[in-house]
């Protein structure tokens, strides 16, 4: 018996989860010494026997596993207000584990680039041993895998990260809800594998590789789904809504001749003669409405687009799932602590894994050098941990929310003292991707904690200036800078869709808008358009705009071709 | 409700053998350029050892998507300040501006013009170095039905024999426990010296307080105490330290022996004394859980796994037949090792056991052991049919033909008086229908016509297709006649195992 045991037992126990894992838990012969016992025995085999009057009812957990799942879920769902996916959990070697890294969705078609990860994973993992606790994947039910040398603390932790933070976010966040398919995501790839071996078959395994080629060459050029759209709650689309009603009711069209049989337009631009097209989503547009595509490779393409579409949300996430999934391992383990369903040794060995998981190395580190014996500051290349800053950012939330300080009054004035922490962190993370997590909810303790600093200049020169660190006039700045850091539009080039010239050589036309006159990697962006034009089999042109609406750069493929201006030049009356 | 699946216990499911086989058909031709360029550069003695690099071109391996070329303009956020605004810092090695999504998955950037490589095992090197070669006749490949189980390394498990304990991960785990262990003991010693400190004091209350709560930093935490150690007692020896190792803890320690000197017993009521007592019998708890953190733990322990795979048995026998007469250097006998060396290694691919018999001839033979065949020299003349008597001697002896497959290597300089080659002739035609096949390789400048003995050997090969003549000069001739007798592709029985890539 130590200090830290059963530190809030009185209040914990009063809340009502903990009348339901009592009624639970009562029905074990082990009672509540289940999760000891598992842990002093190094096992998750053990068996948990049920009193006699339990033994036939079969909603009751059999195995240890499902036992200590159905624990964590009652904490998360009753006391953290989560609402989740249905789960599956699946209990892996390493082998099996090095599998599910390498393809996002297990039943993915044959390619040979999940042949080329897989070698390298394997090398990785060769040489240095370390492979992830668990992953999850945005599908429902929410499959994760877990590594079975796991022991049975880190299996409680990982199961509370993975099945219920993580799965808690793809269910509520708004990037994830609106944009993303888990429910047929599955079927969508066993369809895409079983149409890609039977093309196999049928037209050769070369010909469908170039197709899965190109749609893997063109996942950020086919965000469909926007990317960068804000968060808006169900009172502004309903306001939005009403306002279209209104101004329909206000200014009714005007009746056409054509009777509205046939949509008549003198509008040539792709919008109106495809309408429904997003002008983001380039494999979409090219396989539905490109000309002379074989059927069985538009349905490739479209089945690879929503494939790839499904996991795009993640890029843009990462900080906040991995927050999610941090701040509900976290209260899991120190509810169960506080309750006694684990012990000490228990309590420290998953202290010790979530310091590891948060440990975040300086980037600048004082080293002695080794020939003038002088201590010199020198960079690590460390980057941001994004667990640990996800997680001391909801950590903080919680803390203003229950004892703010005058600072933090004066920069949360929404939610500081509000006392109610499951609920804010909830909102937030939920209406959240990292940019906002980061610009709006970053306090100046985190800040002061990391002793952020922040560097500016030019790679051509030999130096950089520190131009803020973590004191009044800094915050502001290194807040501004590290939202954009994840913000994804300075990463991923926004490519849209101008023009498709049907009526004349159906040339493809594509825009990219440069933003911080950041300029496109041309050797990649030429492979590409190669593979658009070998599978259109017609000219593709890419221009570079700038914010002026200048073309800066122009790439094409053919190497020579030159796009002609989409309308004819008028015709001349001549008197 | 949740479906947990227990995939521990499942064989080895080959799931990425389609998409593993589609990668190395895609660098095939790559590779095998590569691998030949090796096999010739090296001694061919160390072909394959220990696995080699192979370069692959990055064209073949490129994933191209869509990205911007770093920014020049670097801005970005670090942790762990040093700093004042306006300093002047080196630029870091791994930060980039805008760095793209694309870089690490095999796009083409700034260092485009250096390859990929893959590392390929001394098996997979030979596999492909020997790829689309088959044996000439395998019919008694499989002709006994039994096999044996080998076991195939596959992952980790948290189970098993010891002999299957993985050191290296086991002593990973301990080493991250043993610093967490060791930081719970120093909290719970420190909060135990504490609260008895906070119980002596209130006694003397004319003792500085101490207050380690809200104070985080080990360093915040020291000075507290060495302040109010220091406004206690100035004859307090530093080199005392109470046995702990810890500078906070000894410094404690010292804090409290101090004030419990100070405070007499008797005045102490009984309550106080109580938890005093309770307080003191926990300290080695915890000083036993820092000690024990050092030891291995079964939670630490973590195995190999491996999985059973059947495979045919097949057996072969290779025999070594070499000319050790004074016309042949040392430097012939290497470059026949080298063909010998090869012959071996694609016997030992294609069959489960392959046992090695060494003759050496001068006008009489005898059976030798490896060193003495390729470095021992006798003196004397050259009769080759003595040799080949012996052979026959052996073969009925020991190696029944149908239950092994039997190759025989001739390495001769060619001489042999002429009236033997008669003999020679009878002794083969004896000797082949019992054999797989045989080479006969013929050490000699091309340049020079070939030998009588050569000769008979060319003659007779119209006579018994299994067997096959070169003649050598350097060990990479050696290489070049063993393509010849193995041809790509070459005709394969039908129930020969095609050798695979991987």
């Amino acid at each position: 018996m130590t200090y830290d045991m059963k530190l809030n037992y009185d209040t914990e126990s009063q809340q009502p989860y903990f009348k339901t894992i009592t009624e639970l838990l009562d029905k074990y012969e082990d009672g509540w010494d289940v999760f000891v016992k598992a842990h002093e025995a190094k096992d998750y085999d053990i068996p948990v026997p049920r009193k006699e009057e339990f033994k036939d009812d079969p909603y009751l957990p059999d195995t240890w596993l499902a036992l200590a799942d159905k624990v964590i879920s009652i904490i998360a769902h009753e006391k953290l207000g989560l609402v989740t996916n249905q789960n599956r959990i699946e209990i892996v070697r390493a082998d099996q584990m090095l599998d599910a890294y390498v393809k996002p969705v297990p039943d993915g078609p044959p390619h040979w680039s999940y042949g080329k990860r897989r070698f390298q994973e394997q090398q990785q993992f060769d040489a240095n041993k370390h492979l992830a606790y668990e992953i999850i994947i945005n599908s429902n039910p929410a499959l994760a895998y877990c590594m079975d040398t796991n022991s049975p603390v880190m299996q409680m932790l990982v199961f509370a990260h993975a099945s219920y933070g993580h799965n808690a976010f793809y269910k509520n966040n708004y990037l994830f809800s609106e944009q993303t398919e888990p429910d047929i995501i599955m079927a969508v790839n066993q369809r895409l594998r079983d149409l890609v071996e039977e093309c196999e078959e049928k037209f050769g395994i070369e010909e469908v590789e170039q197709v899965l080629d190109f749609c893997h060459a063109m996942r950020f050029m086919d965000t469909s789904i926007n990317l960068n759209k804000k968060f808006t709650s169900n009172k502004d689309r309903a306001e939005k809504a009403k306002k279209a009603r209104d101004d329909k009711f206000l200014n009714p069209p005007r009746k056409s001749v054509f009777n509205g049989k046939v949509a008549e337009t003198n509008d040539n631009s792709p919008e109106s003669r495809y309408p429904g097209q997003g002008r983001d989503n380039i494999l979409s547009f090219i396989a539905e409405n490109v000309d002379h595509i074989p059927q069985w490779k538009r349905e490739i393409m479209k089945l690879s687009s929503a494939t790839s579409q499904n996991f795009l949300p993640n890029i843009k996430t990462k900080v906040a799932n991995e927050a999610m999934a941090c701040i509900t391992h976290y209260q899991t383990m120190d509810t169960l602590n506080a309750i006694g369903l684990i012990n000490a040794d228990m309590y420290a060995e998953f202290r010790k894994s979530h310091a590891g998981v948060l440990h975040q190395n300086p980037g600048y580190v004082i080293r002695k050098d080794p020939y003038t014996q002088e201590d010199v500051k020198v960079p690590t290349g460390q980057d941001m941990n994004i667990y640990a800053l996800g997680f001391a950012i909801m950590e903080d939330v919680k803390r203003i929310c229950e004892e703010p300080t005058e600072e933090d009054k004066r920069w949360f004035p929404n939610f500081a003292g509000k006392g109610d922490w499951v609920n804010t962190c909830n909102d937030i993370l939920y209406s959240s991707s990292d940019e906002t997590l980061v610009r709006n909810f970053m306090s100046p303790t985190v800040m002061r904690k990391f002793k952020f600093f922040m560097l500016e200049g030019d790679m051509r020169d030999e130096f950089l200036e520190v131009s803020a660190v973590h004191a009044d006039d800094g915050f502001m700045k290194i807040r501004e800078q590290l939202a954009a850091d994840y913000r994804l539009s300075d990463v991923i080039p926004k490519v849209t869709l101008k023009d498709y010239q049907y009526e004349t050589d159906r040339c493809l036309v594509l825009q990219h808008d440069v933003i911080n006159d950041q300029e496109l990697e041309p050797k990649s962006l030429q492979m590409i358009l190669e593979m658009i034009h070998h599978q259109t089999k017609h000219p593709v042109v890419m221009e570079s705009v700038n914010s002026k609406g200048k073309v800066v750069a122009s790439y094409s493929s053919p190497p020579a071709y030159k796009h002609m201006d989409h309308s004819p030049a008028p015709l001349r009356q001549e008197l | 409700m949740t479906l947990i699946n227990d995939r521990r216990q499942e064989p080895v499911r080959h799931t990425f053998g389609k998409d593993k086989a589609r990668f190395l058909n895609r660098i095939r031709d790559a590779v095998h350029k590569a691998v030949q360029d090796k096999a010739a550069d090296g001694p061919i003695k160390d072909i394959g050892k220990g696995g080699v690099k192979i370069p692959v071109p990055k064209t073949l391996t490129q994933e191209p998507v869509i990205h911007h070329t770093r920014s020049p303009i670097f801005k970005k956020v670090f942790p762990g300040n040093l700093y004042d605004v306006g300093d002047i810092v080196d630029i870091p090695s791994g930060g980039g501006g805008g760095s793209g999504p694309g870089e690490g998955e095999g796009s083409p950037d700034a260092d485009d013009d250096q390859d990929d490589f893959i590392w390929l095992s001394e098996k997979e090197f030979l596999n492909i170095f020997f790829d689309g070669r088959v044996l000439p006749d395998m019919v008694k490949l499989h002709s006994q039905a039994n096999t044996v189980t080998e076991r195939q390394r596959s992952g980790f498990i948290s189970k098993g024999p010891s002999h299957k304990l993985d050191m290296n991960v086991t002593n990973q785990k301990r080493r991250g426990e043993q610093i967490v262990f060791n930081k719970v003991a120093e909290k719970r010693m420190l909060k135990n010296f504490a609260e008895q400190y906070d119980i002596y004091r209130g006694y003397k209350p004319d003792f500085p307080e101490i207050e380690l709560k809200g104070k985080k930093g080990k360093g915040e935490q020291l000075e507290t105490i060495e302040s109010a150690l220091s406004t206690m007692a100035d004859d307090i020896d530093p080199e005392e330290n109470g046995g702990y190792d810890s500078k906070l803890l000894s410094a404690m320690f010292n804090c409290v022996s101090t004030i419990e000197g100070a405070v007499d017993p008797s005045v102490i009521a009984e309550p106080d004394m109580k938890r005093l007592e309770v307080l003191r019998n926990r300290l080695p708890e915890a000083v036993k859980t820092a000690r024990d953190a050092k030891k291995f733990q079964s939670r630490h322990l973590t195995y190999k796994f491996d999985d059973e795979v059947q495979k045919p048995a097949a057996k072969a026998v290779m025999i070594c037949k070499m000319d050790v007469s004074y016309s042949m250097t040392q430097e012939d006998k290497n470059t026949a090792k080298a063909f010998f060396f090869i012959l071996n290694q694609f016997l030992e691919k294609n069959y489960d056991e392959v046992e090695m018999v060494f003759i050496t001839h001068t006008t009489t033979a005898e059976e030798v052991d490896e060193e003495e065949f390729f470095y021992g020299q006798r003196t004397g003349g050259t009769i080759v049919s003595s040799c080949l008597e012996k052979e026959q001697e052996i073969i009925q002896e020991r190696y029944n033909s149908a239950e092994w497959n039997i190759y025989s290597v001739q390495a001769s300089d060619g001489d042999n008086p002429t009236p033997d080659n008669e003999k020679v002739a009878s002794l083969m035609r004896e000797n082949m229908p019992l054999q797989q096949a045989s080479y006969f390789i013929e050490i000699r400048d091309p340049r020079w016509p070939i030998s009588t003995l050569h000769q008979v050997y060319k003659n007779l090969a119209d006579e018994l297709p299994q067997l096959h003549t070169a003649t050598i000069s350097s060990p990479a001739d050696a290489i070049e006649a063993f393509k010849s007798f193995f041809p790509v592709g070459g005709k394969a029985p039908a129930n020969a195992n095609q050798p695979a890539m991987g």
